[in-house]
């Protein structure tokens, strides 16, 4: 990622206890089947939820784990994030030999306190306190307790107790308590067995359990959510967060009541704001046009820094300071923008997106204020919807990349809120096609002329290089590729004005010692530039396969040959089809010349878990001709 | 603050030279998203007088130029104030300005207070935050700040150099009389120019009025700091101005030395609770050493039983010191230490079984090197033992649990350190860590009539790679599931049978044998075949890619790679072409690559062996080693080619 886009502060989620019990935590009772593949065993998690008041909620805590040996140190860390609408107390817990007798005890003193502010931050109300135990023999057993008090209930833990890499579950527990006249949300999601429901004098308890999950395994290329983990989501209709109360019961009630108390009040427009919206509307009459003046007049303007201030970081930075500071998080460069819109009386959507290249949506069947961690600006024009990604400085209007493509965002204004999918790129919108004519010397050594155009996610990719210095584009693209490339010349261009833009790099290269002169004979890849990665053998695969974006890339190269050498035998052109994919390589002599052309074209799709073979198999056979060398002979 | 009889050498706040709005982006060198304009540091003496506290009063102002939106990180300012028991760094004073020209016209826009921020970083660390506003292409911004430190002993290093250039870059440095520094500057740049000058009673003390000496340094055009691989700690290397108070004279006229002679700094260390405290501690093994040595004769084997026994009773907390955080006997108990804690509870452990061994305070890598003209004690961050076991000498540091006996982890192969031998006077010696990482590969076989290479393929590594690889192979829950992970990124290979041995034994070599079957060809019905023989192992890239480095090349220990073949051909292939033979060495023959491939009766034999036999290559070896990596790379690429006879 070249931007740090992420802003909305994520609220450290897991949480609470019961008192110790005194239970068997010997290792020997472990049941054998949670064993295998497992550095670790989650022993005993239990997380008990008691919302006394919407403005009081009360998590208690408990966990166990075993780790068996030392790959499983890491889930022995205890992290406990906070922030000031929180506070920690009765922390206390305990390690365990492998005979499940206590060799220390853990207090709140053992815990170091930091910022857990992310180091690109300017301010964030993030804390975390921290504890990593040091014990030297395996197997050993952590336990411990604490309890969370939060000031809110618009965000309630969820419950995910699903097994990790290297790590089995024994047993995991959770359970939400309420008062009586409590109306809840709730969704449950592939619960093995029903909930369980108390009642007590006052109040109502629901409880979920889970046994005996065995450690998995990672498998690459595994779609982004496992449909059969098991999830448990609770919030209740009437809650309370820093100073305001609401009622929801579906993201059009939730959107509403965040844009209007969170939002709308930031966007208070200054004079200079509306002079300068005045002025670009007398410049650009037609509506696209000006919305695409004044992105670029808010691209030019500001710049991205991370200020998470204001009701838990849902809150945006008045529009009238980034006007005057010039910059702002995504929430306030997004609000700001909107401001702008609405001074040319241009409506638009402040949109919640779950960013990052895995595409993520918000639950369709489930409002929550804590899915989504990124802000993006949709605006609805007569023929389709224009969306503004306001961190970047770089892209044109309507430009989203693969940081928010294809995944349901959650759109708000005053009026009205709902979910709204980003467009996609289709496999063959995302290409590189590069062209080169090369000259090999005696020494081996491989120079010329390339072009390569890059456009969809690809453009995205590269246009931060049009952003820095000459010096500094010339490092980067050479540390892209896997072999010494001295670029000597370069030039970038931008084509910005179609719906698809693109940006192509025209460069004079050196690539030393490339090919190989050895005896009689001098080696050759003229592939330079493309080589694919192979995925790893899974055997037994147990999810999905799942090509997340196609694309394209077009290479075609000529290459001088030295007078004294004549190609005695051209490796034979290839065209490979799959459902993944498809493959083309041809090669060609005229005369000195040698000529290259390949095609790839990687599909995007989800597939069975046997076509993960299928699929590695396809991906091995073109880098082997990726990597095919012609061999060239003394005449 | 102090009065104004210093001769004010800051250049003026938001006041341009005509240089500036000129400044362009490839002015100093041609790394540059932003540049530094103009810069003024002033460090002097403060007196605190309600406290009687000694203090630095530094005084830091900038200019820079932003070229484009990556420069704008320039913009982003953190400023560390570090938290003492007794007092803190105090930053004040914080001005800041961006400067924007539209249509030529000069638009300011000034930081404002309530957009500085302070984060409570940790219990030892302040942090304040801030960014200058409106940032555009060409915006210049300004800004100044002043730190009160209450620690004299380093007065206030200032540098030069830094990751983006500067056209001009002052320190003033003003010292009274009575304190005496010394002075040192590192880094390939000189000075531009050192004015000096007197202030008549510039600095009081108790009423004690005394003259200053007032320093300037100059240096101009100091290019960015550029990192590569293969380097220790930047501040080794950046072009900076050091201090060190060396003595300090009273009013009586007596003299009171800080930089110490060894001598004292011996005595301070072997008296400290915290480190020569710990090393007599020997009754900690009392009880537990007969077990331990139990059945043991040897010096060695005792040594290595103790060492052992150290490790896993005491995990490392991946903290460094140079002192123990509490008692060696707490540590055992707590099963949890600093490097300190660890190591003198290792040297007290083997003094208690009467081996030899001394406690040996050293600089890890990313602390710099440490000052060999005089003791600076605050140079130093870790300690480890040196043993002297049947007339040979062992490094032993007890924090890596899979790590070799005599075998020092990077981080402490940094130069040299100080051994703290008691009633002797400590010493130098070189840290030399003995061991190579080598890795040396096997492949034999036979190429099957199907076109299948079938054979073993066995990988030992030796030294520091035995270290790296059992540390990878225990990243995983199980041996099975390293080798299924390894054997996923060879697709096409199909493993009949492995073993792995030397993962719990740590002095031994770990070596990884497969058994594999590898379709090399579909068929031998050609009439040339074409075989890669770099199927492992292979460089595809060459780490040094600048045309001249300035700081030497560290590899941290000497290394090796090499690659031995046997394969059986069928009768009917003769050699066509094979990579050429090569022997190349660096001039004077301390690293060097060799290569030769020949078929004899039917077998193709190899060895390939690229060689590094020194940790450190000076700067003037730097062209050569790249050249060396471009042959190797280059080889690589080139077959053995069989044709039918």
């Amino acid at each position: 990622m070249h931007f740090l886009k992420y802003c909305i502060c994520t609220l450290a989620m897991l949480s609470g206890t019961v008192s110790m019990a005194q239970k068997d935590y010997a290792v020997a009772s472990i049941p054998k089947e949670l064993l295998s593949r497992a550095s670790a065993v989650l022993r005993e998690e239990q997380c008990d939820i008691e919302m006394r008041a919407a403005d009081e909620v009360v998590t208690r805590y408990h966990k166990a784990v075993t780790i068996l040996n030392s790959a499983g140190d890491a889930y022995a860390s205890i992290y406990l994030h906070y922030n000031g609408g929180q506070s920690i107390n009765g922390i206390k817990g305990e390690i365990l030999d492998a005979s499940g007798h206590s060799i220390q005890k853990i207090t709140s003193k053992n815990f170091t306190d930091e910022s857990a502010v992310n180091n690109y931050s300017l301010y964030e109300d993030s804390r975390v306190k921290y504890f990593t135990p040091s014990v030297t023999a395996y197997p050993y057993t952590i336990l411990y307790d604490y309890e969370r008090k939060s000031r809110q209930s618009l965000l309630i833990p969820d419950w995910e107790p699903n097994p990790r890499h290297n790590m089995a579950v024994q047993s995991s527990r959770y359970s939400f308590t309420f008062p009586l006249n409590t109306e809840l949300l709730i969704s449950a999601q592939n619960c093995p067995t029903a909930r369980q429901e108390s009642t007590g004098k006052n109040t109502k308890t629901y409880t979920w359990e889970i046994q005996n999950l065995k450690a998995e395994r990672d498998e690459s290329l595994s779609p982004p959510e496992d449909a059969r983990s098991v999830k448990v989501k609770i919030r209740p209709v009437d809650f309370y967060f820093y100073k305001q109360k609401g009622t929801y019961r579906n993201w059009n009630d939730l959107g509403k009541w965040m844009f209007n108390n969170l939002v709308k009040p930031r966007q208070t427009p200054t004079a200079s704001m509306i002079s300068t919206v005045r002025q670009l509307s007398s410049e650009n009459p037609n509506k696209q046009q000006l919305v695409r003046a004044l992105y670029q007049y808010m691209q030019h303007k500001t710049r991205y820094i991370s200020v998470q201030i204001g009701i838990g970081g849902f809150q945006p930075m008045p529009a009238s300071d980034v006007d005057r500071l010039g910059y702002g998080d995504c929430k306030a460069l997004v609000s700001y923008m909107q401001t702008l819109l609405d001074i040319a009386q241009i409506p638009s959507y402040y949109c919640v997106v779950e960013a990052g290249n895995t595409k993520q949506n918000m639950d369709a069947a489930y409002a929550s204020m804590d899915q989504g961690n990124h802000i993006i600006l949709a605006i609805p024009l007569e023929k389709d919807t224009m969306w503004l990604e306001c961190t970047n400085p770089y892209i044109p209007a309507g430009f989203l990349g693969d940081f928010t493509d294809d995944r349901l965002t959650w759109a708000s204004n005053a009026d009205t809120s709902f979910l709204l999918r980003t467009p996609a790129y289709p496999s063959s919108d995302n290409k590189q096609s590069r062209t080169g004519n090369y000259t090999i010397d005696k020494e081996g050594n491989v120079s010329g002329d390339t072009k390569i155009t890059y456009s969809g996610t690809d453009y995205d990719e590269h246009l931060y290089l049009t952003g820095i210095a000459e010096s500094e584009q010339v490092k980067k693209i050479a540390g892209d590729f896997a072999i010494d490339i001295r670029v000597q010349k370069i030039r970038l261009q931008r084509f910005d004005t179609s719906d698809r833009p693109s940006l192509a790099e025209t460069m004079n290269i050196l690539l030393p010692k490339y090919s190989a002169p050895n005896g009689k004979y001098l080696y050759l890849q003229p592939n330079i530039f493309s080589l694919v990665s192979v995925p790893p053998d899974v055997p037994n695969r147990r999810l999905p396969l799942y090509l997340n974006r196609g694309y394209v890339r077009e290479d075609s190269a000529s290459f001088a040959i030295p007078d004294n050498y004549t190609a005695e035998q051209l490796p034979k052109a290839i065209h490979y089809r799959t459902a993944y994919g498809q493959y083309d390589c041809s090669y060609a002599m005229s005369g000195q010349q040698l000529r290259y052309y390949r095609r790839f074209v990687r599909n995007a799709g989800i597939f069975p878990p046997e076509a993960y073979a299928e699929y590695v198999q396809f991906m091995s056979r073109v880098a082997d001709n990726d990597k095919n060398k012609i061999i060239f002979m003394e005449k | 603050m102090l009065s104004a009889h210093v001769q004010a050498q800051d250049f003026e706040f938001g006041q341009l030279a005509t240089d500036d709005q000129l400044a362009h982006k490839n002015q100093v060198d041609s790394v540059s998203n932003a540049i530094v304009l103009n810069e003024y540091g002033r460090a002097e003496f403060y007196l605190d007088d309600q406290r009687g506290q000694l203090n630095i009063q530094y005084y830091h102002h900038v200019r820079i130029k932003v070229f484009n939106k990556d420069g704008s990180r320039a913009a982003n300012i953190q400023l560390p104030a570090y938290k003492g028991e007794n007092s803190s760094d105090f930053i004040s004073d914080i001005k800041g300005m961006t400067i924007n020209f539209q249509n030529g016209n000069r638009m300011e826009t000034p930081l404002e207070r309530k957009n500085i921020y302070e984060e409570n970083y940790s219990k030892y660390l302040t942090l304040t935050k801030f960014t200058l506003p409106n940032i555009q292409d060409g915006s210049i911004i300004e800004y100044s700040y002043r730190v009160l430190i209450p620690r004299i002993f380093n007065f206030h290093t200032w540098e030069f150099q830094d990751r983006i250039p500067k056209v001009h870059s002052q320190f003033e440095a003003i010292i009274p009389g009575a304190y005496n520094y010394n002075v040192s500057l590192r880094g390939p740049y000189k000075i531009t120019d050192v004015k000096s000058s007197l202030v008549k009673e510039g600095f009081s003390l108790g009423g004690w009025r005394m003259d200053c000496s007032d320093m300037l340094y100059t240096m101009n055009n100091v290019p960015a700091f550029v990192e590569e691989d293969y380097m220790t700690a930047p501040s080794n290397f950046l072009s900076a101005i050091y201090f060190e108070l060396s003595d300090v004279y009273t009013r009586e006229g007596a003299h009171r030395g800080y930089t110490q002679k060894w001598k004292d700094v011996d005595d301070l260390l072997l008296s400290d609770k915290n480190f020569g405290g710990q090393l007599k501690r020997k009754d900690a093994f009392k009880d537990i050493l007969p077990a331990i040595l139990a059945g043991k004769s040897e010096e060695r084997s005792k040594a290595a039983a103790i060492y052992e026994y150290v490790r896993k009773q005491i995990k490392w907390n991946d903290h460094s010191g140079m002192y123990s955080t509490g008692n060696i006997e707490d540590a055992l108990k707590k099963h949890s230490g600093n490097d300190a804690d660890i190591n003198l509870a290792l040297v007290a452990g083997l003094s208690a079984a009467g081996i030899k061994s001394h406690a040996v305070i050293l600089s890890t890598r990313n602390n710099g090197i440490p000052n060999k003209l005089f003791p600076v004690i605050s140079d130093f961050n870790y300690v480890v033992a040196l043993a002297e076991i049947e007339g040979k000498q062992y490094w032993l540091d007890a924090t890596e649990p899979l790590m070799a006996f005599g075998q020092l982890p990077m981080r402490c192969l940094n130069d040299s350190g100080r051994v703290m031998e008691p009633k002797k006077t400590s010493y130098w010696a070189a840290i030399d860590p003995r061991q190579k990482r080598a890795t040396h590969y096997y492949l034999s076989g036979e190429l099957l009539p199907s076109g299948t290479l079938k054979g073993e393929m066995k990988i030992s590594n030796a030294g520091y790679a035995a270290f790296a690889k059992r540390s990878e192979i225990a990243s995983f829950a199980s041996p099975e599931e390293y080798v299924e992970t390894l054997m996923g990124r060879l697709p096409r290979t199909r493993m009949i049978h492995y073993s792995i041995t030397g993962m719990d034994s740590t002095d031994e070599d770990l070596v990884e044998t497969y058994e594999v079957e590898i379709p090399l060809f579909d068929s031998l019905h050609f009439s040339r075949l074409y075989f890669n023989p770099f199927m492992v192992g292979k460089i595809t890239k060459n780490p040094f890619s600048l045309s001249e480095r300035n700081y030497p090349v560290d590899f941290g220990m000497p290394h090796e790679e090499a690659i031995t073949i046997q394969v059986n051909m069928p009768k009917e292939f003769a050699l066509d072409s094979k990579p050429q033979d090569i022997r190349m060495v660096l001039p004077d023959r301390n690293a060097g690559f060799r290569s030769t491939f020949k078929l004899e009766d039917g077998t193709l034999q190899g060895s390939y062996n690229m060689f590094f036999n020194q940790a450190i290559y000076s700067p003037d070896d730097y062209l050569n080693l790249k050249e060396l990596y471009n042959r190797v790379i280059q080889l690589e690429k080139t077959d053995v080619i069989f044709k039918k006879s």
